[in-house]
């Protein structure tokens, strides 16, 4: 079958390709030589539910349930999501909003499970009969164990895998195993190929089944020699191993499908539609996980480096380990203005908070001190040297977007092809003038967006309102019928009227005066309600008048004993009671005053047993915007409360917390 | 960007940076620095062959620069020192004084580069934002407005003119206003044996080597040159080309007369014989001592190679010029050997060498993509080999590179490159 392709032919020949662009940074891979460690389970566990959850998603645990590991949390709705896992045992200690694991430093729902350390499972369910059977099931089982592409993307590898399945190939030509690492800094993959070679053979295996392509092949960048003859050694037989030139951004898919098949596919066709799918290592190996062992997706494998910290290394940490945990596992010793960069130092995103939590999509923990990455300078005008040309993989001019998109000219900007930069940062790291061009292009990507989704508005409005006119019309035309319809049968009526009056006059008089009688029977019942009403309301006004009477009596009595200034306060309902004939503004500020009288209290309405409640969702008691910055601080206190029990406070201490926590 | 810091995050105090936090070596300054060094070769073989007068006037130049720099930071609330803190002014200042004749009295030198940093730079915005190369826009501006002073003041090439033109003989010349003619006499006694050497000395100081060279040869070819400012058109040839037209009429032997006229004007004089008449080339071109020329077209060519090592400067770049040069002078000489000069002379001759590395290569008002600077480059060729041969100036790299700057823009938009992705057909893997 590949005999008959040419193409296929040189590439299963090892023949290589080169793409355009592209830098070479620093390598900065000095944690490569750690070994995977697994790291101490973490007191809390948050994990963001957005993704999860979808339009028309459940969640499916509450506040103060029982949870273990690989237990499910939530039904996605729609197919693009799966479902989220428990990452180990413990009870749900709130479902709140907490700051997300992002640049913006957005907050959003997240479940925050209070570990046991205990650490229990659910029953793996493995798919025994995999080798067997049919695709579907395996990839609705890869779906429920919760696997999404580990690169970083979080693309849904079952979606992906099934995409391609329903393609015209059926299947796909060439499977690519990504882990070629291009981003500095990362050494995950490079030791989970060198350590765990044989479990990812086994995930390509069980995709080879799903997708059957006629090539598999494994791309690893030349600086990894070990992972390279590891992953030679475990996948004999079952895929070709590549060694591609270091180079930047080699390791994202499009760059990637060129070196290896020498096509470029476009970045509006999903690869798969070319007959091309691309998994990340460690989405392969969570795979195997799924299907051979039938465990969720609940680890996964984050390098943690940089000056700051004493140690670097390779942790396999639970996901929804905070940062902060993880740093402080690395003995982190931060220097003034520390960065804490989430992601590889040319791709990722300083976080603005480090109690974050680690999701799926999080490869790497960066901790540099200034003399390892020194801060970025101040920007210089652009002198159009050109060199974000010659390294833009995507072929695109940097410098002419970067100009149409700070001058506002959208226009422009989008037929530069803004839409095909995929922030890789290569145009900004060449940059002499220190621009930073792709923070500019994912601002430009943004409001792209925005115009785009106004346009479409804009079209839906626009037919909305061509509808509406036409109906207005249609109703309007209706009208116009109606009434002609209606002046006609007028016209019609008063001819014949016309026409009867003068034959029968004396006929129409009677019917008169016989209408005559009803009318004042009805005006008669009009009064003799109206009289009704009136006699009521003056008894009620009565009765209210003696009944006020009696209960300011005693008042009064109280107020002489009383100082002088509250006899004054309680003189105003007197004279009210006496001459409800007052004018209004004098009435009411007897009455205010009584009021205040009356709700007066000296100490603060007390909210404490509310406080158990907080995190749960949607939370209505809280309406205040200080009560919401309240809420919005209580789970990061809870972080707190381990080490407090560690250290058991005095009794006289603890009642001063304690209260201290009332008044909140 | 716009992050949302909560109390919790504020507390933290955490850098924050944008996206790719590794950064190439490489900067802005760094680009100028490297550049301006790059021609220092080309400056200090400049100083053996044309004296101090060149020292001076960069240093006129710059200082002149800086001023400028300054106020326009005043004037746009920028940091005073903003511009004058990067090596681009001096940079322009170092092209403009090779470009200059090393004579020219200082305010001439003031006016122009007063003109090409605050009205070509600044006025379109500073560094990075100039239409037209600053150094040739002041030269051109020189050269259209006072070209008598230029023509006058012009110093052929000639060896160890350094021993003569000291820094203080040069120093009365362009500061006190002293005739720049006893110099001139005196570098031409520099070497007193050789005849055809004192012919060129004479035809280094224009005015004198005008009466001489009229003596010599014809008065009418004098004249000619005189009027059309050939030597201030050789000169502007060779930013670089300028000094090196003067040696080229120094080398000339048979029309030493003429050469000693046009000073630089080697290309003037080539120019005036055509205009004069279908006179044949090799007889002007023949006897030229050609040494000086070729020293100093080697420092240029040094210090391009050093930063095309540095990948400062395109190689491709640079060699489609040379070639577009050789290509089409080569084909025009074949054609026409009366009108068009050899190739060789072509590239010595003039400002060729400092413009396809040093002026063509400035990036701010090149072509963006590489394809855009190769076909900016052969344009540029084109133009300068046409307008030595067509044009009623001598001088053509100062002209065609500002037509070639006015170009590019619409070069930018006739090279756009496929995008990555494009012109995929389905089933290419099957």
């Amino acid at each position: 079958m590949i005999k008959k392709s040419r193409r296929l032919f040189r590439i299963a020949h090892g023949k290589l390709w080169k793409f355009f662009g592209g830098v070479k940074p620093l390598e900065l891979k000095y944690a490569a030589g750690d070994a995977i460690e697994e790291l101490k389970i973490p007191s809390l566990i948050t994990l963001p539910l957005e993704r999860y959850l979808g339009n028309g998603g459940q969640l499916l645990v509450n506040t103060g349930d029982y949870v273990k590991r690989g237990q499910p949390l939530t039904t996605p709705g729609g197919e693009r999501l799966v479902p989220l896992h428990a990452t180990t045992s413990g009870t749900v200690l709130s479902i709140a909003d907490q700051i997300l694991p992002d640049a913006s430093g957005f907050s959003g729902r997240c479940v925050t499970i209070k570990t046991d350390g205990l650490d229990e499972k659910v029953d793996p369910k493995p798919l025994s009969d995999w080798e067997n059977s049919a695709p579907g099931p395996i990839l609705s089982h890869i779906r429920e164990m919760g696997i999404e592409g580990l690169g970083g993307a979080l693309y849904q590898t079952a979606a992906k895998l099934s995409s391609a399945l329903d393609g015209p190939l059926k299947g796909c030509n060439v499977f690519i195993v990504n882990g070629c690492e291009c981003e500095p800094g990362l050494s995950c993959d490079d030791r989970l190929m060198r350590e765990r070679a044989d479990e990812i053979a086994q995930g390509i295996r069980v995709i080879q089944r799903i997708l059957n392509p006629k090539l598999t092949l494994v791309a690893i960048e030349e600086n990894k020699p070990e992972a390279i003859s590891a992953m030679t050694r475990a996948t004999a037989g079952i895929a070709l191993v590549r060694a591609l030139p270091v180079r930047y951004p080699s390791g994202e898919a499009r760059p990637l499908i060129r070196i290896l098949t020498g096509i470029e596919v476009p970045y509006n066709v999903h690869t798969s539609e070319c007959g091309v799918v691309v998994d990340n290592v460690a989405t392969v190996y969570a795979v195997k996980r799924a299907v051979v062992d039938g465990e969720a997706l609940t680890s996964r494998i984050v390098t943690v480096l940089g000056s700051s910290m004493r140690r670097h290394g390779n942790a396999e940490v639970r996901i929804g380990t905070s940062v902060r945990f993880l740093l402080n596992s690395y003995h982190l010793h931060p220097e003034y203005h520390q960065r804490v960069i989430m992601g590889g130092p040319m791709m990722g995103f300083t976080l603005p908070s480090i109690d974050v939590p680690i999701t799926k999509g999080t490869s790497c923990i960066m901790a540099p001190g200034s003399a390892e990455i020194p801060p970025v300078p101040n920007e210089m005008n652009c002198i159009r040297c050109g060199r974000c040309a010659r390294a833009c993989p995507s072929r695109l001019v940097p410098y002419q977007m970067y100009a149409y998109s700070k001058a506002g000219d959208h226009a422009h900007a989008a037929k530069c092809g803004i839409s095909e930069c995929t922030l890789c940062g290569s145009c900004a790291f060449e940059c002499p003038s220190h621009i930073p061009l792709s923070l500019q292009f994912r601002r430009e990507q943004a409001i792209q967006g925005i115009i785009k989704q106004t346009e479409i508005r804009n079209i839906h409005a626009r037919k909305a309102t061509e509808e509406f006119e036409k109906k207005e019309a249609e109703r309007k035309a209706r009208i116009a019928a109606k009434r002609a319809a209606a002046l006609a049968r007028i016209k019609a009526q008063e001819n014949q009227t016309a026409k009867s009056q003068d034959e029968t006059k004396g006929s129409v008089n009677s019917a008169e005066v016989a209408e005559d009688p009803e009318l004042k029977k009805r005006r008669e019942a009009l009064l003799r309600a109206k009289a009704a009403r009136k006699s009521a309301l003056e008894a009620a006004a009565r009765k209210r008048q003696m009944a006020q009477a009696v209960k300011d009596e005693p008042k009064t009595a109280e107020s002489v004993s009383d100082t002088e200034t509250k006899k004054t306060e309680d003189t105003a309902p007197d004279t009210q009671k006496n001459s409800p004939s007052l004018p209004y503004s004098l009435r009411r500020g007897g009455m205010l005053k009584q009021a205040v009288k009356t709700e007066h209290w000296d100490a603060p309405a007390e909210r404490a047993p509310d406080l158990t409640m907080v995190g749960e969702d949607p939370d209505l008691s809280v309406t205040s915007y200080q009560e919401r910055e309240i809420t919005r601080k209580l789970p990061v206190e809870t972080f707190e409360e381990p080490r407090a029990e560690e250290h058991p406070l005095p009794e006289k201490l603890k009642k001063l917390r304690n209260r201290d926590r009332s008044h909140l | 960007m716009n992050i949302i810091i909560t109390e919790q995050a504020q507390q933290q105090n955490l850098g924050i940076e944008s996206a790719p936090h590794l950064h190439a070596r490489m900067t802005t300054n760094m680009i100028m620095g490297i550049t301006f060094i790059a021609m220092l070769p080309a400056a200090i073989a400049f100083y053996y062959y044309t004296g101090f007068g060149f020292v001076w006037q960069f240093l006129i130049s710059y200082a002149t620069a800086a001023v400028c720099e300054i106020l326009v930071a005043l004037l746009r609330h920028r940091p005073v020192l903003s511009g004058v803190g990067n090596f681009s002014a001096a940079v322009t200042c170092l092209i403009m004084a090779f470009t200059l004749p090393p004579l020219l009295p200082w305010y001439l030198t003031c006016a122009a580069t007063v003109f090409a940093i605050l009205l070509v730079k600044e006025a379109f915005g500073g560094l990075g934002m100039n239409i037209f190369n600053p150094a040739m826009a002041g030269f051109i501006f020189l050269f259209v407005s006072a070209s008598g002073f230029m023509f006058r003041t012009w110093v052929v090439p000639v060896d160890d003119a350094c021993a003569v033109l000291t820094p203080s003989a040069t120093m009365e010349v362009i500061f006190d206003g002293k005739s720049p003619l006893e110099l001139k006499s005196l570098l031409r006694e520099q070497e007193p044996n050789d005849q055809e050497t004192k012919k060129q000395s004479n035809a280094t100081g224009k005015g004198a080597s005008y009466t001489e060279g009229s003596d010599a040869n014809g008065d009418a070819f004098d004249a000619k040159t005189d009027s059309t400012g050939g030597a201030t058109l050789n000169s502007a040839d060779g930013t670089s080309g300028a000094t090196a037209t003067g040696s080229d009429a120094t080398s000339g032997a048979s029309a030493k007369a003429l050469d000693g006229r046009s000073g630089a004007t080697m290309l003037e004089k080539v120019k005036s014989s055509r205009k004069s008449g279908n006179k044949d080339l090799s007889e002007i071109l023949g006897d030229l001592d050609r040494t000086p020329y070729i020293w100093i077209a080697c420092m240029f060519a040094l210090g391009g190679i050093a930063l095309m090592i540095l990948r400062i400067i395109i190689v491709k770049m640079a060699l489609a010029f040379f070639i577009g040069i050789a290509l089409f002078s080569g084909i025009g000489h074949m054609l026409w050997p009366e009108l068009i000069m050899p190739v060789t002379d072509q590239i010595l001759l003039g400002g060729t060498a400092i413009c396809g590395f040093f002026i063509i290569t400035d990036p701010v008002t090149n072509a963006g993509t590489s394809k855009g600077r190769i076909a900016f480059a052969l344009l540029c060729a084109l133009l300068i080999v046409a307008i030595r041969t067509l044009g009623s100036y001598s001088d053509s790299v100062a002209f065609s590179v500002m037509l070639s700057n006015a170009a590019a823009p619409l070069i930018d938009v006739l090279t756009r490159r496929r995008a990555f992705g494009h012109g995929y057909k389905k089933g290419e893997l099957e």
